[in-house]
């Protein structure tokens, strides 16, 4: 008895010590950090793209603005949709071109909300520079929707930034890193348009087509009010809320920042004739005095600190959207 | 000791390996486990340092209806987590079962974004807001409603993606390092199960050799301990009997004549003299001629002698 009982513990004993030669499920060590940090992979941002333009397609086919909800959002479906107006009552004003195809993107790695994309289109044509194109997501649940968009200006740079791989840094608009920051470059810029060409911040900025033009219509058009006996007033707002920076790779800033300018023109004595290119966007009946509202998209380049350079503009693009009355 | 008692105690050892061997070859546990959890909610997470573990080589996931499987950067799950009901796979509780952690969102917000805390006093502040699929949601929002979540929003922060109906199963490999593995039902129902496939890593190397060494010292001693047993005088006479009729094969019969076994079995080999009857060659100026058959054997010179002579 007692030697069964040796036996049957030796068993037992050589059983389990047996047993004890299978591995341990393996345990958790460290979590392994992520390859690319930037918010969106090419392949996410090429899918992104590819929807934006689909659904662009599509509205451009119907020229009916509400089908672009999908991945337009903002100041974009605005312009768009005045421009879809414009072109069913004008036959040589069609809805701009804007190309699906884009040479660059900038990607944001926040990992917060709202975040931002930007593209850089592969030119139009040969008499049209490059689109620079701008989503934002809100948050998680909501997707990247297309804001804005303005043709780059004709000889500007765009300064090269982070890839897909690590992404650019969202910076905030009071951003110290660079000198001025972006709200102080914005801000004067903003400023410069509204003092005009003879500003003295005209000489913080590398002179650019955009404020050109801008200076230019409104010499025009304030001449033509006064000889009316009515005047032309520009009225220019950054929309801070919906501005966004990125940080360059050399340590500077890129600014996307939409402008509202409403332009009243008024005369006196007199009834004030809209051009037909201009007649369907008139929300009431124009008297002597009309404003027009734009929802323009400015691009402003920071340069990094050291460089010895001043704030440029990269891409810009004045909008027409609507004529009031008042 | 004599060699049939080491025979048999080595013969003794190999048994015991050989035992040990088939006791270790009996436990030796599948290289593939499969472990398996059940999930009450609609989503499960795996999170990128359980995606990492060691001979991790399969995740599925099983339910009814359409499953989406998504990776993301730990930081948007994070995000996206907020608003579900998940169970979190947390690593391995054992061969048999996984760890896991579930929380509940009670009340998950609309899935339709409103960034105003009054948007229906401004409707025009928020245009293109999508739009609201599910307007109970907030009033029937429990832990695996299917109405509840089934809107997850948009899909622009998942980097990878992959679909099954009533299953889905994706390599671990195929998910990028530091991304986190999130998994929910279409419609929002409960998901069933979450399995793990592994390699399973056992030190068993040693078993075979075991067995082999083990059983060829066992027989090695059970003939050795045989050998004790069984007289085996007969055998050892019989064998003695064949190396002596061996020695004998052919006999004198077989001799050829002429050869040198033949001169052997014959004995002395001393050569013939034949001494001529002429008288003794007188010593002459010429040379001496010695025929080769006069010159006694006993007498032959050799090289020991310190030369010819």
């Amino acid at each position: 008895m007692r030697r069964s009982t040796l036996v049957s513990a030796v068993l037992i004993a050589a059983t389990l010590s047996l047993s004890a030669c299978a591995a341990n499920p393996p345990v958790v060590v460290a979590t392994p950090s992520p390859a690319a940090q930037a918010a969106l992979l090419d392949t996410q941002a090429k899918a992104i793209f590819d929807d934006t333009f689909t659904v662009l397609a599509a509205a451009d086919k119907a020229q009916d603005a509400s089908l672009l909800d999908a991945r337009f959002e903002g100041d974009a479906v605005a312009v768009r949709a005045a421009e879809y107006a414009v072109a069913k009552a004008v036959s040589d004003a069609p809805a701009s071109n804007l190309p699906s195809g884009v040479q660059g993107v900038y990607v944001s790695n926040a990992e917060t909300w709202p975040r931002v994309l930007a593209a850089v289109s592969n030119p139009p044509s040969d008499n049209l520079t490059p689109v620079v194109y701008l989503w934002v997501q809100d948050s998680i649940q909501s997707p990247y929707t297309l804001r804005a968009w303005a043709h780059m200006i004709p000889g500007a740079t765009l300064p090269s930034m982070a890839g897909s791989v690590h992404g650019a840094t969202q910076l905030p608009l009071g951003a110290t890193g660079v000198d001025p920051s972006p709200r102080a470059a914005l801000e004067n810029y903003v400023e410069f348009l509204r003092q005009g060409a003879d500003s003295k911040l005209a000489a913080d900025f590398t002179p650019d087509s955009y404020a050109k033009q801008l200076f230019t219509a409104r010499t025009a058009l304030a001449q033509a009010a006064a000889s009316a006996g009515g005047a032309y007033v520009d009225t220019i707002q950054p929309d801070l809320t919906n501005t966004y920076v990125l940080s360059t790779s050399d340590g500077g800033a890129l600014v996307f920042a939409p402008v509202q300018i409403s332009s009243s023109f008024s005369v006196s004595g007199a009834t004030l004739k809209v051009s037909d290119r201009d007649a369907p966007l008139v929300q009431a009946a124009i008297v002597d005095r009309a404003t027009y509202l734009y929802r323009d998209f400015v691009v402003l380049s920071v340069p990094a600190p050291g460089l010895k350079q001043i704030p440029s503009v990269a891409a810009a693009e004045h909008h027409l959207v609507s004529v009031t009355p008042e | 000791m004599t060699l049939r008692t080491t025979a048999i105690i080595a013969g003794v050892l190999g048994l015991l390996m050989l035992i040990a061997g088939l006791v270790g070859n009996g436990v030796r546990p599948d290289p593939e486990v499969v472990t398996k959890a059940l999930v009450t909610t609609p989503v499960v997470v795996v999170g990128p340092e359980v995606i990492a573990l060691q001979g991790l080589d399969q995740i599925a996931v099983n339910a009814k209806g359409d499953i989406e499987a998504h990776t993301a950067r730990a930081a948007d799950a994070a995000s996206w987590l907020k608003r579900h009901s998940a169970t979190y796979v947390t690593g391995y509780a054992g061969w048999d079962s996984l760890a896991t952690r579930t929380e509940s969102r009670v009340g998950p917000p609309s899935p339709s974004p409103s960034p105003s805390p009054s948007p229906s006093v401004s409707p025009a502040a928020s245009p293109s807001t999508a739009p609201s699929p599910a307007p109970t949601a907030s009033a029937t929002a429990q832990p695996g409603d299917a109405k509840a979540s089934a809107d997850y929003g948009s899909t622009d922060d998942w980097r990878s993606s992959w679909r099954g109906v009533n299953r889905v199963s994706l390599a671990a490999g195929a998910v990028a390092p530091g991304e986190v593995l999130v998994v929910y039902t279409a419609d929002g129902s409960n998901l069933g199960s979450v399995e793990f496939s592994a390699v399973r890593q056992a030190n068993d190397g040693w078993i075979n050799p075991l067995i082999w060494i083990g059983g060829v010292l066992a027989l090695l001693g059970a003939v050795a301990a045989l050998s004790g047993l069984i007289d085996t005088r007969p055998v050892q006479e019989r064998a003695e009997s064949w190396l002596r009729g061996r020695s004998k094969i052919g006999g004198e019969k077989s001799v050829r004549p002429g050869s040198r076994r033949e001169r052997r079995l014959a004995g002395s080999s001393l050569p013939d003299v034949v001494l001529d009857e002429r008288e003794t060659p007188r010593p002459t100026d010429g040379p001496i001629v010695v025929n080769e058959s006069d010159v006694d054997a006993s007498t032959e010179p050799t090289t020991d002698e310190g030369g010819i002579s």
